[in-house]
């Protein structure tokens, strides 16, 4: 029995919620309001570093990543991190307010047709309606490290 | 002189009669009979002609004793009595003898010298009358001038005394006017007292309903008070809950999460997993369940707080409002006290207005008597002064008569004066 975490990731055009899923099977653990720490000079995607169970793990911004808008986020709002399984070490995703466990089958798919959306798996119907789309989870950590490793290295040739 | 002329006739008539005894009449005896043929005429001139002769001779002598002996006194009065035709009064002549011519001289000179005496005094008496007429004439020219001028003011009198009866027929209507007002200011003072007593009485009881309206006001304002702290503990019991179900928020997004949790490591444990997922899934069910349950009682107890403050202030709000209610009931209860206060004044004074009025009426009304009374005496005045007025003017006319008379008599006096003026004394 396949399991999916269910995120609104931010809102589109409308602020109408865009709705991305990842496998539970691939997530370590869902955190709330942990503390994040900015840091300077790294991509407008990284939101900050989070300090889990001795590891220091980057905070990446999904609604940056997926093309939405972030979440208004504020002192008392509520948001979730979610831990998943990286390349050489995991990976925290700001994924906003709302977070919810989805069997596989209270799913339907959706055909997208030709329509393309980067990091996108695929698309089903769930709830009423409601479009999630499939996170594509190793092209999105195979562009993460990517992305990392030449933002380092920009960091490195800038210093 | 009687005697004078008794000797000359007896003188003339004896020797006239001897002349004719004794020459005549014997000659013409003796001579006549011998005229043959001579007729009566011839006899009677034969007879008359001795008597012509004696008559001649007895004129002459008679024409020498008035020519020598009788006519110069004679002469003396006549010239005297020209002289005295002429005005002259000094005159006085010699009377020679003491004979009649003597006394007529006599009696002649006294006669002029009392009409001397008398044209003296006729000059004084003129000249007095000529001064008195003189007088009389100024005076009556003045009289003349006063009786015109009093028969001018009698008119201007007469005139005043018209306009003064008609003004005080005015007066009268005005006065009758004011009556009728004055009757009406009585009477309407008098529904002002009664006005001013209903006011009085109305206000009172105004300000008794006040005072129970005070009463029920403090008394609501009390239970509205209580009410209100018991709302204000009510919503601060809603906030109480407000907490608890944050509280159970906070613990259901924690079992929600820890129900997550569960089913990423039922999701990593595989199959041996499953049944934990089931477990993790009623969990997120409970949470979900209890989070909805949380949400509902959050909004009810927000509810219960939003409408428990607004209760809170809408009766804190009554309070203010029954504060300034009483605020203004004891602004009203003021005003209603200075009402009574001032309709008492009002009542008093209107009492004293009637009083006054009709005191001012019985003036008036005596006033009106006294101006019936003036009007008739005006009247009667006015009559007068028309009968004044005409009586002046026959006094006027009259003082004309007497100004003509008074002259006619200083042109008399001064003729007299003229006249006696050729008197020389």
């Amino acid at each position: 029995m396949d399991v999916y975490l269910v995120f609104a990731a931010g809102v589109g055009e409308g602020g109408v919620p865009q709705y991305w899923a990842v496998p539970a099977s691939q997530v370590r653990e869902v955190l709330q309001k942990p503390s994040v720490y900015p840091i300077p000079r790294v991509p407008p995607f990284i939101v900050g570093s989070l300090w889990y169970r001795g590891q220091v793990l980057t905070v990446v911004d999904m609604a940056q990543v997926l093309g939405g808008q972030r979440w208004q986020s504020g002192g008392n709002l509520l948001y979730y991190v979610l831990v998943l399984e990286g390349v050489r070490m995991p990976v925290a995703l700001w994924v906003g307010p709302w977070v919810q466990a989805v069997r596989e089958s209270e799913m339907t798919p959706v055909e997208t047709g030709h329509v393309a959306i980067p990091l996108m798996g695929r698309a089903t119907q769930w709830a009423g309606g409601r479009v999630v789309f499939h996170l594509d989870v190793p092209a999105f950590l195979n562009w993460l490290d990517q992305s990392v490793v030449a933002f380092s290295r920009t960091l490195a040739d800038y210093r | 002189m009687e005697k004078k002329f008794t000797l000359a006739f007896l003188l003339v008539a004896g020797i006239s009669y001897l002349v004719f005894d004794l020459f005549v009449s014997r000659f013409l005896r003796n001579t006549l009979p011998q005229v043959e043929g001579a007729g009566p005429l011839y006899v009677t001139l034969a007879s008359l002609f001795p008597a012509f002769v004696i008559v001649f001779l007895a004129a002459g002598l008679g024409w020498g004793v008035a020519r020598f002996w009788l006519l110069p006194p004679i002469q003396d009065l006549a010239r005297a009595t020209r002289q005295v035709r002429d005005g002259d009064l000094r005159v006085q002549i010699d009377p020679r003898s003491g004979d009649e011519v003597g006394q007529v001289v006599d009696s002649f000179n006294q006669m002029v010298v009392e009409l001397r005496r008398l044209i003296q005094e006729i000059h004084h008496t003129s000249d007095r009358l000529h001064g008195m007429a003189v007088h009389l004439r100024a005076a009556s020219q003045e009289v003349s001038t006063s009786a015109q001028e009093i028969a001018n003011t009698m008119q201007d009198v007469a005139r005043g005394a018209e306009a003064q009866a008609q003004r005080i027929q005015q007066v009268q209507g005005l006065l009758q006017q004011l009556e009728r007002q004055t009757r009406q200011i009585a009477d309407l003072s008098q529904t002002t007292c009664a006005t001013a007593e209903a006011s009085v009485q109305a206000a009172q009881g105004g300000i008794d309903l006040i005072g129970q309206l005070l009463q029920r006001i403090s008394a609501t304002r009390e239970s509205i008070h209580t009410a209100s702290r018991h709302v204000h503990g009510f919503g601060q019991r809603a906030l109480s809950i407000t907490d608890a179900v944050r509280h159970i928020q906070h613990i259901a997004q924690q079992t929600n999460l820890l129900a997550l949790n569960a089913t990423i490591e039922a999701a990593r444990a595989g199959e041996q997993g499953r049944g934990f997922a089931v477990v993790a899934e009623e969990i997120r069910k409970l949470a979900d369940s209890t989070r909805q349950l949380a949400d509902e009682v959050s909004v009810l107890a927000n509810e219960i707080q939003h409408q428990s403050q607004s209760v809170y202030q809408v009766m804190e709000e009554s309070v203010r409002h029954s504060d300034e209610s009483q605020s203004g009931l004891q602004s009203s209860l003021s005003r209603f006290e200075q009402i009574v206060h001032s309709s008492q004044q009002t009542y008093r004074q209107a009492t004293q207005v009637v009083g006054m009025t009709n005191q001012q009426l019985k003036g008036v009304q005596d006033i009106l008597e006294h101006i019936n009374e003036i009007n008739h005496v005006a009247e009667n005045n006015a009559a007068a002064a028309e009968q004044v007025s005409a009586a002046t003017e026959e006094q006027s006319a009259a003082t004309e008569e007497h100004l003509r008379s008074a002259e006619d008599m200083a042109a008399i006096a001064q003729r007299l004066k003229e006249a006696i003026q050729k008197f020389a004394l």
